[in-house]
């Protein structure tokens, strides 16, 4: 836990600096949702949760730093009905930088954006050795500001993390959350 | 007009996230999929302190499928009974090898790969070796992994007396990654 709030902390703290340096508008928010693993027969649908921060570099174009935390849901195993046991899904640390594009400022009360990102990922799960590893995002979302300083968000992302030895894992991301905003509008 | 050319500045990072992207794409169309192979337990042959059995992933329509694009052994697993019919307690190790034609224990020793160590089995009584205790027990996953790369490979179990003590509903879960 407590490296999860260091983690956050210097999240927020990043954003706020180089939001500070490119004199823009910028946000903190926290997400959570479903992870739905996609041609994936070993692993059940799981959950995540978040923390990010936006920067607006153009008013159609942002950066968000993001730190994610990933569950995959336990599998049963069977032979013919048997149950040869349960296989843990196992959990995945993800930090990373997210590019968006879109409708992010002026007067809207609503944000239509896509984004495509990178990010690093550390994998744990029981019997195969931990695994940090590339991963690639691509989405896209929709955000309802019922305030200047308030967002409700959805998104959807795809989540596409490699494998040592090869291959990769590709997850389903469906998550809301909240931002509040700082600077100008 | 200053802000807008300050914030152009800071679009250093989309050529790099390009590149990022299109060097490293082959993985966006990967899967992962389980093949479930059942030994018939008339298929284990027994000879001198040892049990022996075949498994050839290379007759199941998922590895037909996708063996040819095959990126990943990413874990196999085993399951089995170990059943005891001494008055007295035995213990039994499972080895593994792309040699099938080894036929005593100081060949399996000397040349197969251990797997699992220490498996005890009460006397009259019988071990049933799950995922979970699979997992605690198991060992040289490497080794196994490159074997099962091949889909073909031969499993040994030294045990005190074949003729008393039977391995019996031997199971092998293999998941493998592949591109689609």
């Amino acid at each position: 836990m407590k490296r999860i709030i260091c983690l956050s902390m210097m999240l927020f703290f990043l954003v706020g600096v180089s939001s500070a340096c490119a004199g823009g508008k910028f946000s903190v928010g926290a997400f959570a949702g479903l992870n739905m693993p996609l041609v994936q027969e070993d692993v059940g649908n799981g959950t995540l949760y978040g923390v990010k921060g936006r920067i607006l570099l153009l008013p159609f174009l942002g950066v968000e730093p993001n730190l994610v935390f990933s569950k995959y849901g336990d599998k049963d195993i069977k032979n013919d009905g048997e149950l040869l046991g349960t296989r843990k899904g196992g959990d995945v640390t993800s930090f990373g930088l997210d590019a968006v594009v879109g409708t992010l400022s002026g007067f809207s009360s609503t944000h239509f954006y896509g984004l495509v990102g990178v990010n690093s990922n550390t994998s744990k799960r029981d019997a195969v050795p931990d695994q940090t590893r590339l991963g690639l995002a691509l989405g896209a979302g929709i955000e309802f500001l019922p305030s200047d300083v308030f967002g409700i968000e959805v998104r959807a992302r795809i989540h596409a993390i490699s494998l040592e030895g090869g291959g990769g894992r590709n997850n389903l991301e469906i998550t809301g959350g909240l931002n509040y905003y700082f600077g100008p509008m | 007009m200053n802000r807008i050319i300050l914030n152009y500045r800071h679009l250093w990072f989309l050529p790099l996230l390009l590149l990022v992207l299109a060097s490293g794409c082959w993985f966006l169309l990967s899967g992962t999929w389980v093949i479930i192979y059942a030994v018939a337990d008339e298929d284990i042959h027994q000879s001198t302190g040892l049990h022996k059995f075949d498994v050839n992933l290379t007759d199941e329509d998922v590895w037909k499928d996708h063996k040819d694009n095959l990126d990943n052994i990413e874990d196999v697993a085993m399951t089995f009974n170990l059943v005891n019919e001494m008055g007295t307690e035995a213990t039994g190790r499972i080895y593994v090898s792309s040699d099938n034609s080894l036929t005593d224990t100081t060949a399996i020793k000397a040349s197969a790969t251990l797997i699992l160590d220490g498996l005890t089995v009460p006397a009259n009584d019988s071990l049933k070796v799950d995922l979970a205790f699979y997992y605690d027990v198991f060992q040289n996953f490497e080794a196994l992994r490159d074997l099962v790369k091949t889909g073909v490979f031969t499993g040994y179990a030294i045990v005190p007396n074949s003729t008393q003590v039977h391995i019996r509903h031997f199971i092998v879960v293999v998941t493998f990654s592949a591109s689609v």
